[in-house]
């Protein structure tokens, strides 16, 4: 299939023949028409941005995963305070039976 | 001042030794404790994402500035040719009405003008539009892909968040340490020390004949 731009190639090669040619009708259309190509070229330039759009990022499973991932979070942070707890509560375990610990 | 006050020194010393032994045992053994170095790449990654991300942003404002600058171009060139058509079809008619007979004849040539210069010069709206509309589906294109970066920004965010997470076997880690005075970061880079030791022997014993 030819190209806006390879038609455009050879109607000007063919303008250039029928420059001496004395059918005046001919040569007009044939100019008006080269021109009216010329505008279709250019803006076929920008046509390679509309195919842009048809090529999407998935980012959708990363938004499902984020919550989950902000869940364990707080699991994890749940556990660490639970464990804190459990060693301050050890500490004192610890004095009762007559281990002295600094800093409490 | 952390710290075990039960008398003697060497009793206390001792006593230190075992704690940080039974410490590095149950960390190596349990491999819980996020190891620094990917604490460090996380961290540096999250950063590098964000300074991507604004590169992104000017990257897709200069590429959008240099598509309306060339729409601008494409429209002059447009009614540049429009102008060169519309000269041609005048330069046409010329001739044409100095060798009309009639008054009639010379209204339809005038007619014929207005018709051909209408046309042409109506051409050239969807044209027109189809740049409009190309170069706003780029800057379209920009914004899907500038929230898409930052959902992935996000993401990694979410992650570092986790990994930099004090975890529960690091915050037991971190209360015993604190009673011995100890860093927790440089229990955990030891941690890791001991990680690669025991590699590099468990492969030293799978090389030996």
């Amino acid at each position: 299939m030819m190209t806006i731009d390879e038609l455009l190639t050879q109607l000007t090669d063919l303008s250039l023949t029928l420059e001496v040619s004395p059918d005046d009708a001919s040569t007009f259309d044939l100019q008006i028409l080269i021109r009216q190509l010329r505008k279709q070229v250019v803006a076929q330039a920008f046509a390679p941005l509309t195919t842009l759009a048809n090529s999407p990022v998935e980012v959708e499973q990363l938004k499902l995963l984020m919550p989950q991932v902000n869940q364990a979070i707080q699991t994890e942070q749940n556990r660490a305070r639970l464990v804190a707890r459990i060693v301050s509560l050890a500490k004192i375990a610890l004095r009762a039976t007559g281990v002295n610990l600094a800093g409490n | 001042m952390w710290g075990l006050r039960t008398g003697a020194p060497m009793y206390q010393t001792r006593r230190r030794t075992r704690l940080l032994l039974l410490l590095f045992v149950v960390a190596s053994s349990t491999g819980c404790v996020t190891p620094v170095v990917v604490r460090s790449m996380s961290a540096q990654l999250v950063r590098t994402q964000l300074a991507y991300s604004l590169s992104l942003r000017s990257y897709f404002a200069a590429v959008e500035e240099f598509a309306d600058a060339q729409v601008k171009i494409a429209d002059h060139r447009i009614d540049e040719i429009t102008a060169q058509i519309n000269r041609a079809y005048g330069l046409r008619a010329v001739p044409d009405l100095g060798q009309a007979a009639t008054l009639e004849e010379r209204q339809r040539i005038i007619d014929q003008l207005v018709k051909d210069v209408t046309g042409n010069t109506s051409a050239d709206l969807p044209l027109k539009r189809k740049i409009t509309d190309a170069v706003a589906s780029l800057k379209q294109r920009d914004r899907d892909l500038e929230a898409a970066y930052l959902v992935i920004l996000a993401a990694s965010q979410k992650l570092d968040e986790y990994i930099r997470l004090k975890k529960a076997d690091q915050a037991a880690i971190l209360e015993l340490t604190r009673a011995v005075g100890l860093n927790s970061e440089k229990i955990t880079s030891i941690v890791d020390e001991i990680a690669k030791i025991s590699q590099d022997l468990a492969l030293s014993m799978t090389r030996l004949p």
